[in-house]
């Protein structure tokens, strides 16, 4: 039975619950999340209210739920803004080089220069501190690392052939772009993708804390845990909930997009690449004693081509001599200098037998 | 070296002046009048007949930018309407405020987090590795503000060990000012911890996998020699980098932790002239934070030859 990474299962199964519990948002709510209640207020989680209530008896869960739909449409939306605009502008860029590239480059480094947050915080203040300023100022302050990733991306596609024998087929240099260049940009995209969702998702409860985000009554996590506050010694359930909320979203997200990236940008976890063995021993044959069988014959050494000695030489360190450590003995040291490549590829391969060079030669 | 410090240096400055014209841009497209957006709305018009003089507002944008440039390169960020106090000073004393915070945050997470980091890396798929990245995962997943409400509740309330919130000034009080620092520091800590400790891992593995760490092993050099001789300079480059990044983004986004534990700070000046549109602070705090952004990546940059000479080379 095929088996999947831990992260992605976790990952998957804490996004999932969010997102299970944002569409129930839209389309049913135990209670009605602004219907205050101030016979309720403050009530501790109970089978009536499973969350507890706030400070105007207002259903947590509720709330929470329809938090959650507002926190998650405005990641996907602020997302898909940015994903969207910064495709098209990292692929021309990348594309077309020249003039249009450095223009578009220069300006993109301009919003790198500053602090995302920050950069987003100043948009706030000229467009307003609404949902829709915020969809607008994250879209655009993420867009800077989607031009970036895309454009990267193309530079290394537009030299490639199968790019190359579209041009020479005759096709339009946008028919090349979106039919040659941007599914290869998919995979890169993706992971950008899912770690912006938790970005998006931080900064979006972060504003509605500091109250820039959506405006109360309409519940949002931070706006929830920013009014939690003042009853943070009275309702410890007004200050769990919300934080556990978006806490495990992230997780979620986090998590997710480690997996993905593992899966779809491989190089970045292959810190000890093996792909080739630096030595490779076949046909060993071996044996004890002149009278008894070979200690070594037919042995077929090959040495990966560029490789360095060094490596082969650990490779030895890592087998010591099983007759000296049965021995107790230090007498027969697991590494030693070895003079040439040949040498040493046929220490090697006695090494790899429970009898050391030492005893090898003896024999 | 000094070829490579110089470069790194010119090339700050162009970046330094974009930044000026994308802040001087944004406050410039907010609809109305910007005397009027600077003065607010008690103004009167001799007061805005004075500023839209001082401003240049009569004339090209081209020409009003050098004059706000210039008014810049003087110290005048103009007063704040709320306040009526001079912008840079204002944001003088609370940047000094926040740098309270953030420095030792940033140090402390980093003399805890790269050590970890490469203790995972070299323990890599074993469970302390697992333990280590798990628990970083979990603590990078918090959000600062709920975990700050959270230290609040148990040290502050449940324990009654530490002070709930507020700030004492050094000048004031030192063994105050250090006991309402602990838990903002502590709770940056904890996020950056978590940050910091995947990143040192990350690099800590790329250069564990090169061959010269496979010839230092093969030479007999012991294990702490090759982790913190051979591999550490080399690893913590990337994460040099990061930490200037981290340094940045904190104090854009110190307003957070500022707000939970009610602390002065410049973030929180933001905030707030965000909320009363007091335009000239605004201004300012964008203009400060992201020069300073820009100031600290130039010196972790300058910086970077101590673990990587190479890029002096470059």
């Amino acid at each position: 039975m095929r088996t999947y990474p831990p992260n992605l299962v976790i990952g998957l199964a804490l996004t999932g619950i969010i997102v299970v519990m944002a569409v129930m948002g839209v389309v049913w709510t135990p209670y009605d999340p602004v219907a205050m209640n101030f016979t309720a207020r403050l009530a501790p989680p109970s089978w009536s209210h499973w969350l507890g209530t706030d400070e105007f008896g207002r259903d947590q869960l509720s709330r929470l739920m329809t938090g959650a739909a507002a926190s998650v449409k405005i990641s996907v939306l602020t997302v898909t803004l940015a994903i969207s605009a910064g495709t098209a502008i990292g692929i021309v860029s990348g594309f077309l080089r020249g003039w249009s590239d450095r223009i578009i480059m220069s300006l993109n480094d301009v919003l790198l220069a500053f602090p995302g947050l920050l950069f987003a915080l100043g948009l706030l203040a000229v467009l307003g501190a609404n949902e829709t300023g915020i969809i607008l100022a994250l879209g655009l302050v993420y867009m800077s690392s989607v031009v970036r990733v895309v454009r990267g991306t193309v530079l290394s596609l537009r030299e490639r052939e199968f790019v190359e024998a579209s041009h020479v087929m005759g096709n339009s240099l946008g028919y090349t772009m979106r039919r040659h260049i941007l599914p290869n940009c998919i995979a890169p995209l993706t992971v950008l993708a899912t770690s912006m969702c938790g970005w998006a998702l931080l900064a979006e409860s972060a504003l509605s804390f500091l109250g820039l985000g959506v405006a109360p009554p309409a519940p949002t996590w931070g706006n929830m845990l920013a009014g939690s506050r003042a009853f943070l010694d009275q309702a410890v359930w007004l200050v769990t909930f919300p934080g556990l909320t978006i806490s495990m979203a992230l997780l979620g997200i986090n998590l997710l997009g480690d997996a993905l990236r593992d899966r779809l940008d491989p190089p970045h976890e292959e810190a000890r690449p093996v792909t080739q063995p630096l030595l490779e021993v076949s046909n060993v044959t071996l044996g004890i004693g002149r009278a008894g069988p070979k200690i070594v014959k037919d042995a077929s050494l090959s040495i990966a081509p560029g490789r360095s000695s060094a490596s082969s030489a650990n490779r030895v360190r890592a087998r010591p001599c099983s007759a000296a450590r049965s021995s107790g003995s230090r007498r027969h040291p697991s590494v030693w200098s070895p003079a040439t490549s040949a040498s040493r590829a046929a220490r090697w391969a006695s090494s790899t037998m429970p009898v050391c060079g030492q005893c090898a030669a003896a024999a | 070296m000094l070829r490579f410090a110089i470069g790194r240096i010119a090339m700050a400055i162009p970046t330094l002046i974009m930044v000026g014209v994308t802040v001087f841009i944004l406050v410039r497209i907010i609809p109305g009048d910007p005397a009027s957006l600077m003065l607010g709305d008690v103004g009167d018009a001799a007061a805005l007949a004075a500023l839209r003089e001082r401003l240049g507002l009569d004339r090209s944008l081209p020409e009003q930018f050098v004059i706000w440039a210039g008014l810049l390169l003087q110290g005048d960020m103009g007063t704040s309407i709320a306040t009526g106090q001079p912008v840079l000073q204002t944001i003088i004393a609370r940047f000094l405020i926040s740098l309270q915070v953030v420095v030792p945050a940033v140090i402390l997470s980093t003399l805890v987090a790269v050590p970890m980091g490469m203790l995972a890396a070299w323990r890599q798929n074993k469970t302390s590795d697992i333990a280590l990245v798990t628990s970083a995962t979990l603590l990078m997943s918090i959000p600062t503000f709920w975990m700050g409400m959270l230290m609040l509740l148990l040290f502050g309330l449940k324990l009654g060990w530490l002070p709930i919130v507020g700030y004492v000034s050094f000048s004031e009080s030192v063994r105050g000012a250090a006991l309402y620092l602990v838990l903002p520091i502590f709770t940056l800590f904890l996020h950056e911890v978590g940050v910091i400790l995947r990143m040192a891992r990350a690099s800590t593995l790329e250069v564990l996998g090169l061959d010269y760490i496979t010839h230092a092993r093969a030479k007999g050099l012991p294990e702490s020699t090759v982790m913190w001789r051979h591999a550490f300079r080399n690893a913590f480059g990337p994460t040099w980098t990061l930490l200037g990044l981290i340094l940045g983004n904190l104090l854009a986004g110190v307003a957070i932790i500022e707000t939970v534990f009610t602390i002065p700070g410049l973030g929180r000046l933001l905030v707030d002239a965000i909320f009363a549109r007091d335009y000239p602070v605004i201004q300012g705090c964008l203009l400060f934070i992201a020069g300073i952004y820009v100031l600290v990546n130039l010196v972790v940059d300058l910086l970077y030859p101590i673990f990587d000479p190479r890029v002096t080379a470059q």
